[in-house]
């Protein structure tokens, strides 16, 4: 039997070696490109390298709705505030069971209206559509039959009057200066097809009229080290992909499409829960296989607040759900895996999220499995494994505190001396236990699957701190 | 630091500027030598202090024109920006060329803004020269584009007959000539402009409809004239125009409360 183990335990130590060493040093790629990244955008802000205020491509803010009788009213009013001109505002209330769409209808004193709507992609048919022109931009509530977020979204696409639309969450901020700079890859490249925003954590955080009045470390442990985790995923991996082209996410709190294009490629999905996802990989598929010239491009200084689970539970779930989606996403448009045509999209893009996001929490559970079985038949060096725990640790929290600090440093932000201590423990916490915990929680995402395959994922939602 | 004093005096800033024209031609030569993020400051600084604001100054204009071959977004369009202030438009056209014939990618949008500002598309006084710009089909698109929304904006008779023949394009690549122009319609009230709407409320194209409906509503056409197109057949033009005619009555009433 040891005869057995002792070879079985050296390939996985050979396949571990390789995997870190692969893990490792796109990590370390990423955060430094990313930062660089960050600082040169700082300096461009500095000397001016700005476009003039007065060039606005036109925008529908797409606002999908489901059960958000307690934020969707301040979200409408913060959307009202943002320093743009030339954008709309749609409301898709899918079906709630709560007050959404008759809060918001009472808030802004709508009509009810009949409106045609162009369906060019499949959607549940609306129910109302109430309009008003007295805010400050068109605002529309279309109120539909229960479909999804995707399904949502898609109503929202059809009813656009815009050639470009941003999807946002109805429980989101977007910052003042937002929607300029997310439009700013549209005049600066060609064919540009979506541009990802930089999503960022609003528990504890005070906007005042769009802008931070006040920033800090959320006091909830759980959400303050998915500030570090979210630092490193947007601000360093994002980047990195952007360089080439090859970014296969644009959060769904926060992105912005082509609308032509998206209604060409056939919307969103509505039978996947990473519709978000699925989306970019489709427009990559989209565009490859008609031979297009495209970009799909981030703008890191286009910021979104949004809120983050602040119970186990609710990051659990929402967990949960983003592996679902990544796993549907990526088995739906597989063949773009190691295929020529898809070009580093395919071999660097797809390979890495199919690796290290998607079958990572197996190979991760399958590494602690191995330590105690090579523990239990005293074929490993304990001092050493350690050790080598605790490189991996200091390792992963430098990369991790690098990505935060250059975000606090280029947002022109100040953390306080206690938050900046709170952020170098929490780095180890966050990749010592809460990684570990995810990862379980991401492996066991298939349990319960069928039946939760159509439902909007819900977290405990509070008032926004916005004013 | 030049930025708050500014702020606080422009005049005497300006003036300080205007005596440093030596120094800013040295600085010139330095920044465009320096990289792609102080290239583009250079340009900014001309433009936000005027320094060559209704001017003749042929060795900075030069510079700034090598500047266009940068590669940075940036840069090209706060060299733009700066021209544009010159006020001289053979040196905005040599710029438009230089940035032609370089190859680099500059929005469509961003030339046609910034003309329109500079010709100050914001005044009446410009119908016959955007005329010219119409009425060729050679130029862009997009600048031809603007020069339709210059006369929704401007009241031209000249500009009528073609507005009428752009709204009835058939050219299903060249639809939005069609709707920019049912849109720019509304200004010319009268029976052909009424009935080229209602005709192209039967259109296959959205926009067009949508626009055409705009219209109708915006000139006030009383229910009885459009009864045809309410009550006919085509059931995608009579939804358009009843949500337009709808939407415009709450609107007014909206306004008067």
């Amino acid at each position: 039997m040891t005869g057995l183990i002792d070879p079985f335990l050296k390939g996985v130590g050979v396949f571990f070696l390789i995997y870190l060493i692969g893990y490792s040093a796109f990590l370390f790629l990423s955060v430094v490109v990313g930062s660089s990244e960050l600082y040169k955008l700082h300096r461009q802000k500095q000397l001016q390298n700005i476009l003039p205020n007065d060039y606005f491509v036109p925008i529908t803010i797409v606002v999908p709705a489901y059960n958000e009788e307690m934020t969707v009213v301040e979200t409408v009013k913060s959307l009202l505030q943002l320093d743009y001109k030339l954008y709309e505002i749609i409301v898709v209330d899918d079906g709630s069971t709560d007050n959404t769409a008759s809060e918001v209808i009472t808030a802004f004193s709508m009509h009810p209206v009949d409106r045609p709507i162009r369906r060019q992609i499949s959607c549940q048919p609306e129910e109302f559509i109430y309009e008003t022109s007295e805010t400050k931009v068109p605002l529309t509530v279309i109120r539909k039959k229960n479909g999804g977020k995707a399904d949502a979204l898609n109503m929202g696409i059809n009813a656009a009057n815009y050639p470009y639309f941003i999807c946002m969450d109805a429980d989101s901020v977007l910052q003042y200066d937002s929607l300029k700079n997310i439009t700013e890859p549209i005049l600066q490249k060609k064919n540009v097809v979506a541009v990802g925003g930089l999503v960022r954590l609003s528990n504890d955080v005070e906007l005042e009229n769009c802008r931070v009045k006040s920033y800090r470390l959320p006091k909830n442990i759980i959400a303050a080290m998915q500030v570090l985790e979210y630092d490193r995923s947007f601000l360093a991996s994002r980047i990195l992909f952007d360089k080439f082209n090859g970014s296969l996410i644009i959060s769904g709190a926060f992105g912005l499409f082509k609308k032509d294009v998206v209604i060409a490629a056939g919307g969103y999905d509505r039978n996947t829960l990473g519709e978000d996802m699925e989306l970019v990989v489709k427009l990559h598929e989209y565009c490859r296989v008609n031979n297009m010239d495209y970009c799909i491009c981030y703008a890191t200084d286009a910021i979104c607040w949004t809120q983050a689970p602040e119970t186990m539970r609710d990051l659990k779930k929402q967990r949960k759900r983003w592996h679902l989606g990544l796993f549907q996403s990526m088995h739906k448009h597989r063949r773009i895996l190691f295929n020529p045509r898809f070009g580093l999209v395919s071999f660097i893009s797809y390979f890495y999220f199919l690796l290290y996001e998607l079958l990572s929490p197996y190979i991760e559970i399958f590494g602690v499995l191995t330590v105690v079985l090579a523990y239990l038949v005293d074929l490993i060096n304990v001092p050493f494994m350690i050790l080598f725990f605790l490189i991996y640790a200091v390792f992963g929290s430098v990369l991790s505190l690098t990505a935060f600090f250059s975000r606090i440093y280029t947002s022109d932000l100040k953390v306080s001396f206690g938050d900046a201590v709170k952020a170098c423990f929490l780095c180890l916490f966050e990749i010592t236990f809460l990684r570990f915990i995810l990862a379980w929680v991401r492996g066991m995402s298939f349990v319960g699957y069928r039946k939760k395959k159509l439902q909007w994922g819900r977290i405990e939602r509070k008032k926004i701190n916005f004013k | 630091m030049l930025e708050g004093a500014y702020l606080k005096d422009a005049d005497t800033v300006k003036l300080y500027l205007s005596e440093l024209d030596g120094v800013f031609i040295s600085l010139t030569v330095t920044y465009s030598g320096k990289g792609r993020i102080e290239a583009a400051y250079f340009p900014y600084i001309v433009k936000k202090y005027r320094l060559i604001s209704n001017r003749t100054f042929p060795s900075i204009t030069g510079i700034l024109l090598s500047l266009l071959d940068e590669p940075g977004i940036y840069c090209r369009e706060n060299v733009m920006q700066a021209l544009y202030t010159t006020g001289d438009s053979d040196c905005v056209v040599e710029a438009l060329k230089r940035i032609d014939r370089s190859g680099l990618f500059y929005h469509g949008k961003l030339i046609t803004d910034g003309l329109l500002n500079f010709i100050r598309f914001s005044s009446p006084d410009y119908c016959e020269y955007v005329f010219t710009i119409l009425q060729n089909e050679n130029e862009d698109d997009e600048l031809r584009y603007s020069a339709i929304r210059y006369f929704a904006k401007y009241r031209y008779d000249g500009a009528y007959e073609t507005l009428c023949r752009l709204s009835s394009v058939k050219d299903v690549d060249k639809w939005q000539y069609a709707a920019i122009s049912s849109s720019a319609l509304a200004t010319y009230p009268g029976e052909k402009t009424v009935e080229l709407l209602k005709h192209n409320l039967t259109c296959g194209n959205w926009y067009v409809r949508y626009n055409s409906a705009d219209s109708l509503e915006k000139l006030g056409i009383p229910y009885p004239e459009l009864a045809d197109v309410l009550d006919g057949e085509d059931r995608f033009a009579a939804e358009m125009l009843q949500y337009k005619l709808k939407k415009g009555k709450l609107e007014r009433k909206e306004a008067t409360v």
